[in-house]
């Protein structure tokens, strides 16, 4: 059997370049396929941000009433759809999920590959969309009828429908991906890998593939229902003179899977801001139970309260009240999680890397996202608030955070594990601080122009009086994005620059415990060389007293002959 | 860790994906993944016939218009459906005996089943364009001929993935284990068919 598995691991090292990093089933290849077409994505969006915010610093400068709208749409689905799930979950998921719980890949690699294509030929079919009669879609990333179901409205009707067919085969690949994450989580563990042994972002991940498949799949059907009134001309979700259909509907179903949706890009970063707390800390992770329990609590939470979009909808003003308790109740499962994530800063003997100031970046920043969610989350200040500059604000200190920052963090960090190269720290700092101080210039100063009344999605506020001297705290927030955004130029050298000349990484840089950082750097295809993981601790065991290190890995690396000597339940000379 | 027999682990090449070729839960990897599409394809179908429901509720209208609809094929579609979930049964416990002969054909009467309601469903609709219902005939006949349309999308590749399936485990070189792959077209199938049980009261009787 020895002999069977040697044929097949030297069969995978003489695969052709087109199999082992085009149409490749290894999934540490499909996730830096993700990673690199997320970052590009991620430029493209920040580049149509740049667009429009100049546009609102200096209105009429550059972009037409309708290009704004266009790119204001573009910019939110975007980096909701081809930004943040591909980077948390199409990127991280691959890379850690196999990594950390010991396998040698996920459950249906030929599924994993067929997800990252499919999530590209949707990039393609978005990408088009730039370039049809009409423009791109321009209704807004929630997608709302009747402005999105009646092309007459907006005159973009094949942006409309190529932007909606992008979306159903996004919906589609991470579905794919989805069932991977949740097959591979509950039976590919190595021996001694119980479910409260996983790593925290392996349970993170896990969790938001549920909640994703449990959310999205509704929107689906929506998505097709939508496209059906746009090219047939039914009347699902808009009133016509024969057939009265239901424009609420729509935001109904968007926001069942809106909101959980936020949950899926949220908890996966901070899964990854708990990995680099742990290791940079020489900590374990404080009330590990805790978190698991919170996040379960948190994903069976997040499918009642998508009400608390909709205050000013005209849904039933009765039904905002079980919404804005769930809302405000939410709170409690998230605040246990951040809690446990800075006690387990406390007394930590920190190292201040650029993965680690990104991971810090991203929790302080989210608590600001967090509690300004409180007073949306109540429905008497949310109807003062709604479609307010104030959202624009909290949703930036939630979603950036969780995705961009996190995301750097975890690239940060993972990167010796993907490139077997590690990224210059130096540079690293200077994009961290210039990441995170063009963000909150851009970002923080919305606050108040949203208390001040400041409507979002408007061309140009300097023709209302209340607003007119107020226009420049959009210049301000300009100025953030601009550097914000200038500020990812060192990012971008050094990752491709350490990609081909970064210093040799070691097994494991960072000195961490769990079970990918026994493995090679990059690790070879099928990950473990032939050897077997087998877990014998806890993930986090930082600091122990009785060891000379000051961390005890996870796991260790057996042969094969070992397993199936030592072992009465491994049944791995069957094979 | 878990004991694990492992002479009913599903499709070797998929299991030996874990580093030591077991199976953490016991059950194999190609079940539990379907089961978990199924999970999300119960709230696709489940969202769209809530939705459905909430319509009728409010159009007290609906009730004349599902008359329209012809009840006596849609109870022999629910026939022929049902059939197909029995024989698709009867093939998993015939493989399971080594019985493979047995197994071929009633996964060919499956197939037969399935092809059946398509050309059953084909003829209604053709009746009730005739009759002059298209998508554009008011909410019923929209949802009418959206959920229905959908559901026979799902039937039509259920006909497909038993065809493939019939096809893998005829060939003289076996992909895996038979019985797995015909379990999880099984489960599929029956997924159908219980969809379709949702939507006959829905469209023909309500």
């Amino acid at each position: 059997m020895e002999s069977i598995i040697t044929i097949e691991d030297a069969h995978t090292e003489h695969q052709g370049f087109i199999r082992r990093y085009i149409f490749s089933t290894d999934h540490k290849v499909i996730a830096i396929q993700y990673l690199i077409t997320a970052l590009i994505w991620a430029l493209t969006a920040a580049l149509l941000a740049l667009f429009f915010r100049t546009e609102l610093a200096s209105p009429g400068a550059i972009l037409t009433p309708e290009s704004y709208n266009a790119s204001v749409t573009m910019h939110g689905a975007i980096m909701i759809f081809w930004v943040a799930m591909p980077l948390l979950i199409g990127a991280f998921a691959n890379l850690c999920i196999p990594l950390m719980v010991g396998a040698k890949d996920m459950a249906f690699p030929g599924l994993n590959m067929l997800s990252y294509w499919v999530f590209f030929i949707s990039s393609i079919v978005l990408f088009s969309s730039f370039f049809v009669p009409g423009g791109p879609a321009p209704f807004g990333w929630t997608i709302y009828p009747p402005l999105s179901a009646d092309p007459r409205f907006t005159g973009a009707k094949m942006g409309g429908i190529l932007f909606l067919f992008a979306l159903i085969l996004e919906f589609a690949s991470m579905l794919m991906g989805g069932i991977n994450y949740i097959t591979t989580t509950i039976n590919l563990r190595t021996r001694g890998l119980s479910m409260m042994r996983l790593p925290i972002i392996v349970w993170m991940q896990f969790i938001a593939a549920l909640i994703f498949l449990l959310s999205v799949t509704p929107l689906v059907a929506g998505v097709g229902f939508l496209l059906l009134d746009v090219i047939v001309g039914t009347s699902f979700f808009r009133v016509t003179a024969q057939s009265q259909g239901d424009p609420l509907l729509w935001q109904h179903i968007f926001w069942f899977f809106g909101h959980p949706e936020v949950y899926v890009v949220l908890i996966p970063g901070l899964g990854i801001i708990a990995e680099v707390f742990a290791s940079h800390t020489r900590k374990p992770i404080f009330g590990y139970k805790s978190i698991v329990y919170a996040t379960i609590a948190s994903a069976i939470l997040s499918f009642v309260v998508w009400g608390h979009h909709m205050f000013v909808s005209g849904m039933n003003p009765s039904l905002s009240y079980p919404f804005a308790v769930t809302t405000i109740a939410i709170s409690v499962p998230f605040s246990v999680i951040l809690v446990c994530l800075a006690l387990t800063l406390w007394n930590g003997s920190i190292r201040f890397t650029s993965s680690f100031l990104f991971a810090l970046g991203s929790f302080v920043a989210f608590i600001i996202g967090g509690l300004t969610g409180l007073f949306l989350g109540a429905q008497v200040l949310d109807v003062y608030l709604h479609d307010t500059y104030f959202v624009i604000a909290h949703f930036h200190y939630t979603i950036f955070p969780s995705v961009i920052l996190a995301s750097f963090a975890g690239i940060y960090y993972w990167f010796p594990k993907m490139f077997g190269r590690k990224m210059s720290e130096s540079w690293g700092k200077v994009h961290f601080w210039g990441t995170f101080i063009g963000f909150n210039i851009f970002a923080f100063p919305l606050f108040f122009l949203g208390i001040a009344g400041g409507p979002r999605r408007y061309y140009d506020i300097t023709h209302i009086d209340y607003l007119r001297h107020f226009q420049w705290i959009h210049v301000l927030s300009t100025v953030g994005a601009i550097l914000l955004i200038a500020s990812q130029a060192p990012f971008i050298i050094n990752f491709f620059v350490s990609i081909f000349k970064g210093k040799q990484a070691e097994r494991n840089p960072w000195k961490a415990t769990t079970l990918e950082w026994l493995a090679e750097s990059p690790p070879p295809h099928h990950n473990w060389n032939g050897m077997v993981p087998i877990v014998v601790n806890d993930p986090y065991e930082y600091s122990p007293e009785e060891e000379r290190e000051d961390f005890k890995p996870q796991g260790i690396l057996i042969s094969r002959e070992e397993v199936f000597r030592e072992g009465t339940d491994a049944p791995i000379g069957k094979h | 860790m878990h004991q694990l027999e492992n002479t009913n682990v599903g499709i070797e090449s998929l299991e030996s994906q874990s580093a030591v070729g077991q199976s953490s839960v016991g059950i194999p990897s190609s079940k539990v993944g379907m089961w978990v599409f199924l999970s999300g394809e119960v709230l696709i179908f489940g969202g769209l016939i809530i939705t459905c429901v909430l319509f009728r509720l409010s159009y007290p209208q609906w009730h004349e218009f599902s008359g329209e609809t012809n009840a006596l094929t849609g109870s022999i579609n629910t026939f022929v459906l049902i059939t197909g979930s029995f024989t698709i049964v009867l093939a998993h416990k015939m493989v399971d005996e080594r019985n493979l002969r047995s197994a071929y054909l009633y996964i060919f009467l499956t197939i037969i089943s399935g092809l059946l309601f398509l050309a059953i469903k084909a003829i209604e609709y053709a009746g009730e364009i005739e009759h002059g219902y298209g998508f554009h005939s008011g909410p019923f006949w929209a949802f009418y001929y959206g959920l229905t349309g959908f559901h026979a999308v799902h039937v039509f590749t259920g006909t497909v993935i038993n065809t493939v399936v019939l096809i893998l485990i005829s060939r003289k070189k076996k992909p895996g284990n038979p019985g797995s792959l015909v379990e999880n077209a099984g489960l599929f199938w029956h997924f159908v068919d219980i969809v379709w049980v949702f939507l006959l009261p829905l469209f023909y009787l309500s």
